[in-house]
């Protein structure tokens, strides 16, 4: 990988591709899901193949989003410190995000 | 010899403008009010704005996973106001959003190995990823409706 845009494009379209079934699963399982109890809910998350999928979406999901966002802010921010602070708070968005989500789903494997 | 130099000499000029910009600022990417709207540019804007709608989204699914984490009060709490009419507008919109930046990012990953590039893919790819993202989320929520009644 000899660039920053060369990276960029690799990991933008390994985590798109990692995405598409992940995604498809995620949508099919939440509407099976969509009527849980607490208790059921707990216990298709702890579920271990359901855990492990939702912790490798989630990593992938808050770096494609990342550097998406980052895409969208480097077109339409123009002055260089405004950008700068544009990319770093795409980033912490997405920090925020995936560990909030990642921390939900190690909590419920504990608790449940 | 006299002509090239002659040449060269405007280009560099301006190419060291250039650079002095490009060392300030950063380029910018012509806004929405620029374009001409066909079907085809629009899978590319539909593309950047269901991108950051789902970004957008990545809080809910967050959120909900971590009121699950915090107990039975936030869960119910959670799916009282996802399952609410507006959460479920919402829940309708993320569906499509997500399922439209999906269908079209595989027609991206199409593009990157290299088929589909003629005018005639382009046209025809671009009303079927409308097409498909549209079936698959009515369908989607035909099984949860299907499923809420049974």
């Amino acid at each position: 990988m000899a660039s920053k845009a060369t990276n960029h494009f690799v990991m933008q379209r390994l985590t798109a591709m990692i995405q598409v079934p992940l995604v498809i699963w995620l949508i099919i399982a939440v509407v099976g899901h969509a009527r849980d109890t607490h208790a059921e809910f707990l216990a298709w998350v702890s579920s271990p193949l359901t855990a492990i999928l939702l912790v490798v979406l989630i990593l992938s999901i808050s770096y494609h989003l990342r550097l998406g966002l980052g895409e969208v802010v480097d077109d339409y921010v123009h002055e260089k410190k405004r950008l700068k602070t544009g990319q770093t708070l795409v980033s912490l968005y997405a920090l925020a995000v995936g560990a909030v989500a990642l921390f939900s789903v190690i909590a419920i494997t504990l608790i449940a | 010899m006299s002509q090239s130099s002659a040449d060269t000499r405007p280009r560099a000029a301006a190419s060291a403008v250039r650079m002095k910009r490009a060392g300030r600022d950063a380029p910018l990417s012509p806004h929405l009010s620029i374009w001409r709207w066909t079907p085809v540019n629009t899978t590319s804007i539909l593309h950047r704005a269901t991108g950051i709608a789902n970004a957008a989204g990545a809080t809910l699914l967050a959120a909900w996973l971590a009121c699950g984490a915090i107990g039975e009060g936030a869960y119910d709490v959670a799916t009282a106001i996802l399952g609410s009419p507006i959460g479920l507008l919402i829940l309708f919109a993320f569906t499509l959003s997500v399922i439209y930046h999906m269908t079209n990012g595989i027609r991206h990953l199409i593009w990157d190995s290299g088929h589909m590039i003629g005018k005639a893919g382009r046209g025809t790819s671009a009303y079927a990823v409308y097409g498909i993202a549209l079936v698959l989320t009515i369908l989607v929520w035909i099984a949860a409706f299907t499923l809420a009644g049974a």
